[in-house]
């Protein structure tokens, strides 16, 4: 479905949605998620029901199993010991660690099968299989085993309902590509019945509107420079590699940022909030701030499912203690921290492919954020030693979000380029032999971009510098515009709209799809 | 109202809809480009009432139907009802606003391959007419039916985008063709290219010393990429067009335009879609002439008046002008016109004993596709392990054998024999002996050699 199907579909299930009696309206949004998803390619969908029905049963079989064990405990209150009573938790407790290790390894099994079995096969040397990789698998799978852990760790209760529990999994607008959503903060709105409210549906299509402008006119325009680049680096210096690393920041910042903010306005039209999943991220102080503001809802889901169990298992705990008398009490404290780090990053990395180049990505912010962790001491007292009128000073904030940029865009070039040492080639270019007259004798104009498409990113790019400088001034952009006086508030709207139109790339060119719905 | 802020909100919301709709069409309707013939056509056509004599298409239209000599020839007020890179969508739009204020008693359909295969017609042609025709119907019907061939909905109906004004001189001329067409047309006039002149009833004239030579070379056999078998949707698109001319009381009449001999030389097709568009023709029981197959006591042929390679000057016009009028003059007199034209393929290549033109390639062993491949493969490739091979090559009807004549172009401009007249098509020589120098090669008929040569020249790097 294209991009520009999927609005209109938006707006027609949101005009059924409202017309519809209350209690079939959640029903309606799990006809609408599943043609949605079944015209994207209906041979995903035994896949996505396979998750579904296995995480259900799972859950529920957990949650039963913590029932039964409660209602064993009540009845048998005195024939039970403490010993008694210790021993029928720990076997309710085994019986509920198989079954969500087998749901777990069954769902990641799935995906990692689909995702790394071709790759890893080819890398061997041996012929690949023709897996299919259903669209947004990474995503509905890591928010229904996200929902796992959650019921059994008895954070939440597991759903009864099936097909209740398919629409949190398959709501239609955030399957593609996130942002992951929790249960508890998703199926209840998803349950209750919206009633319309025209704010909604303008701020919905406002937000809509932020997402394609980021998506169809900034990022698909930029993309067939960065193609270019990267798909022939050997032809190019380091002054043109940089111009493609920092249009590669562009690009897929407002790819990945303009679908959300498209498919969070989608879901406005229901009256249903996501979570955000970014926050103007290259505003960031450092890469730790970086990754709380790129991605959040994955962030979310590894730190919580995966960094926080890992730092505080007892070997981590052992860790730490061992370290506190060798290498101070300051290292020891950020030890586990730095470990986890480096472990979610790497899994991140080898999420993003199977490839050695997202591995060394991983590894290379893993490390950065444990070094980070390490020094972080020494990183205090340097600054104290400057002093708060420096620290505290806008020049010393640009000095650190322009360093935390120049540490990303490095980790870009092994994010984008096709193999590790073609990111290694890059980078050594970018260092030794820019080449800077090919910013200047027409090399740029060979690229896929005409002067006009560069004149349309600039301005593009500066609306939307200036829209996140006044956001992380804390301006709530669309409330401010909603508020104005009818004349500047239409006519800021038709010339934005305008020029959108205007502008964005259509069809013909390269209509590309949403980078992160193919992870 | 205050009671329902849900209903002021939709009001509001679809007022702002609204207001955004109308600031789409001042786009799309003043700030774009615009082709100033094509809006004097549709200007005068709509002014005028007259017309019994239309003729509807493309730019073939336009440049060679004489609408004024055909008047004065046929005694029907005729006039050339066109915009550039039409197809069947904009002839029936055409037709539609053409119908508004005239009943032609014929309508003249002039086609080619180029402009008659439905999925084939390009959005600028849309972007030229579709802002001036004055039926909204009639634009809907053509934006539906032209966006149905190529699924470019969104690209052809936010037509600014595409077509855009460049300037504001480029917004100037469009408001000013808009409201006051004939003033800006004489402000525009001596700006404009001079050889190139609106004479008045569609028609426009060109008056170049420019002859498609260079050009022509380019046509070579090859794969064009044109499909050029009749498509079902061209057959429905004609029968509508029947259907709209019958309806409004008028004789259709198909006309295949009389493209430059090289195409049905080198592009594999072009004649059998001449032949099914015929044949079709006589199915539907619409009179259908391919002037293509013109003999020459009808007309000469008229390679030789092309300055592009689908366009010819006004001379040309001229003569294509006069000889559709002969053959209408004598069909609306119900006489047989039928000896005018060959009756087939074979009869119409079998009269062309010239070649148009010739070519020169250098044989390079690597190469996927290479032309020697169609010639003595095995001998071009045991000459080129020691030798530099040039192999040339030309269009000629396949019944007559061609032959080359290669030679030296010196600087002077005087030549130097390497290898007179023969059948041989390669010259061979010692590896770089060419280098820096220019080849040239001649090609004629060998059993018509008086029909003229045609060369080529290649400058070895």
């Amino acid at each position: 479905m294209s991009l520009f199907t999927l609005i209109a579909f938006a707006f027609l299930c949101a005009a059924l949605y409202y017309l519809c009696p209350d209690r079939f309206k959640w029903v309606l949004l799990l006809l609408a998620s599943y043609a949605y998803y079944a015209s994207c390619g209906a041979n995903a969908l035994p896949f996505i029901l396979l998750t579904t029905l296995s995480t259900w049963a799972g859950a529920l079989a957990i949650g039963r199993i913590s029932e039964k064990s409660r209602a064993l405990l009540k009845a048998r209150r005195g024939e039970l010991d403490a010993a008694g009573k210790k021993a029928l938790k720990a076997q309710a407790k085994r019986r509920q660690r198989a079954v969500f290790f087998a749901v777990l390894l069954l769902n990641f099994g799935v995906l990692a099968l689909l995702k790394y079995a071709s790759p890893l096969l080819t890398a061997m040397g041996r012929p690949a299989l023709s897996l299919l990789l259903p669209l947004g698998i990474s995503f509905y799978t890591f928010q229904s085993m996200g929902y796992l852990i959650d019921v059994y760790n008895g954070k939440v209760a597991p759903e009864r309902n099936p097909a209740k529990f398919a629409l949190f999994i398959s709501f239609f607008p955030q399957l593609i590509q996130g942002p992951i959503a929790r249960f508890d903060q998703l199926a209840h709105q998803l349950e209750t019945p919206h009633r319309f409210d025209i704010a909604n549906i303008e701020r919905g299509a406002l937000l809509m509107l932020w997402g394609f402008f980021k998506k169809k006119v900034i990022a698909d325009r930029a993309l067939p420079l960065v193609s270019a680049v990267f798909g022939q680096q050997e032809a190019y210096g380091g002054a043109v590699i940089v111009v493609a690393v920092l249009f590669y920041s562009l690009q897929q910042y407002c790819d990945f940022s303009g679908g959300i903010d498209l498919v969070t306005g989608i879901a406005e039209l229901f009256g249903i909030r996501l979570a955000p999943n970014f926050k103007r991220p290259y505003f960031s102080v450092s890469l730790g701030d970086f990754w709380r503001r790129w991605h959040i809802s994955l962030g979310a889901w590894m730190r919580d499912y995966v960094f926080y169990p890992f730092a505080l298992t007892r070997p981590m705990t052992k860790l730490s203690k061992a370290a506190k008398s060798r290498l101070g009490a300051d290292v020891a404290r950020a030890l586990p921290a730095a470990l986890g780090n480096i472990l979610v990053f790497l899994l991140v990395g080898v999420w993003h492919g199977a490839s050695m180049n997202y591995v060394l990505w991983g590894l290379y912010n893993g490390l950065i954020l444990a070094a980070s962790a390490l020094l972080d001491p020494l990183y205090r007292r340097a600054n104290d030693r400057l002093g708060e009128r420096i620290t505290a000073s806008r020049g010393f904030y640009v000095l650190r979000v322009v360093r935390t940029f120049v540490i990303v865009n490095i980790g870009w070039y092994f994010d984008r380029a096709a193999r590790a040492a073609d990111a290694f080639a890059m980078l050594g270019k970018t260092l030794l032999s820019p080449a800077a007259a090919q910013l200047s004798d027409g090399t740029l104009l060979a690229l896929g971009l005409t002067a006009g498409d560069f004149a349309i990113l600039a301005a593009a790019t500066l609306i939307l510098f200036a829209v996140s400088v006044l956001q992380e001034r804390g301006v709530r952009i669309r409330e401010r515009l909603l508020s104005l006086p009818v004349i500047p508030r239409v006519v800021l709207l038709y010339a934005f709209m305008y020029f959108v139109l205007a502008s964005f790339v259509g069809a013909g060119a390269a209509n590309a799809g949403f980078m992160y719905a193919i992870f | 109202m205050k009671r329902h802020p849900n209903l002021r909100g939709l009001i509001r919301l679809g007022l702002f809809a609204l207001g955004f709709v109308l600031l789409l069409l001042f786009a799309n309707t003043h700030l774009i480009q615009t082709d100033t013939i094509a809006r004097l056509t549709l200007r005068e056509m709509q002014a005028r009432e007259d017309i019994e004599l239309a003729f509807v298409g493309s730019s073939i239209v336009r440049d060679h139907f004489n609408a004024q000599r055909i008047t004065e020839k046929t005694g029907r007020s005729a006039f050339c009802a066109t915009v550039p890179t039409a197809s069947m969508p904009a002839s029936i739009a055409l037709t539609r606003e053409l119908q508004r204020t005239n009943s032609p008693e014929w309508v003249v359909l002039v086609t080619e391959p180029y402009n008659f295969q439905t999925v084939r017609e390009a959005p600028e042609a849309q972007y030229k007419l579709m802002p001036f025709l004055s039926d909204p119907a009639n634009m809907l019907d053509y934006y539906l039916r032209a966006s149905s061939e190529d699924g470019c909905y969104l690209d052809r109906l936010l037509m600014f985008r595409g077509f855009g004004a460049q300037s504001l001189s480029d917004v100037a001329k469009t408001v000013g063709l808009r409201y006051f067409p004939e003033k800006t047309y004489a402000r525009l006039r001596e700006t404009m290219d001079p050889t190139v002149s609106y004479q008045g009833s569609g028609f426009l004239r060109h008056e170049t010393d420019e002859r498609a030579d260079e050009l022509l070379r380019t046509v070579q056999r090859e794969y064009t990429g044109y499909i050029y078998e009749l498509l079902d949707g061209s057959k429905d698109q004609l029968r509508l067009y029947r259907q709209l001319c019958e309806e409004n009381g008028s004789r259709l009449m198909v006309v295949i335009f009389p493209n430059l001999t090289a195409h049905a030389l080198a592009e594999p097709g072009f004649l059998d879609y001449n032949d099914a568009l015929m044949a079709f023709c006589e199915e539907l029981g619409v009179p259908c002439f391919n002037f293509s197959f013109a003999r020459p006591e009808l007309m000469p042929n008229l390679d030789e008046y092309f300055f592009d390679l689908y366009h010819m000057v006004g001379e040309g016009a001229d003569i294509l002008s006069d000889a559709f009028c002969r053959v209408f003059s004598a069909y609306a007199a119900g006489e047989d016109v039928s000896g005018l034209f060959y009756a087939n393929r074979w009869e119409y290549l079998d009269s062309l004993t010239f070649t148009t033109n010739v070519w020169l390639t250098v044989f390079d062993p690597d190469s996927e596709w290479n032309p020697a491949l169609e010639q003595d493969e095995a001998r071009v490739r045991a000459l080129s392990e020691t030798q530099d091979v040039y192999m040339a090559d030309c269009n000629h009807y396949v019944v007559y054998t061609p032959e080359y004549r290669f030679v030296l172009k010196n600087a002077d401009g005087s030549e130097t024999l390497l290898q007179d007249y023969g059948v041989d098509t390669l010259y061979a020589c010692a590896p770089g002996a060419l280098s820096g120098q220019t080849l040239r090669v001649y090609a004629r008929l060998a059993d018509y050699p008086e029909n003229g040569e045609v060369w080529y020249e290649l400058t070895i790097e």
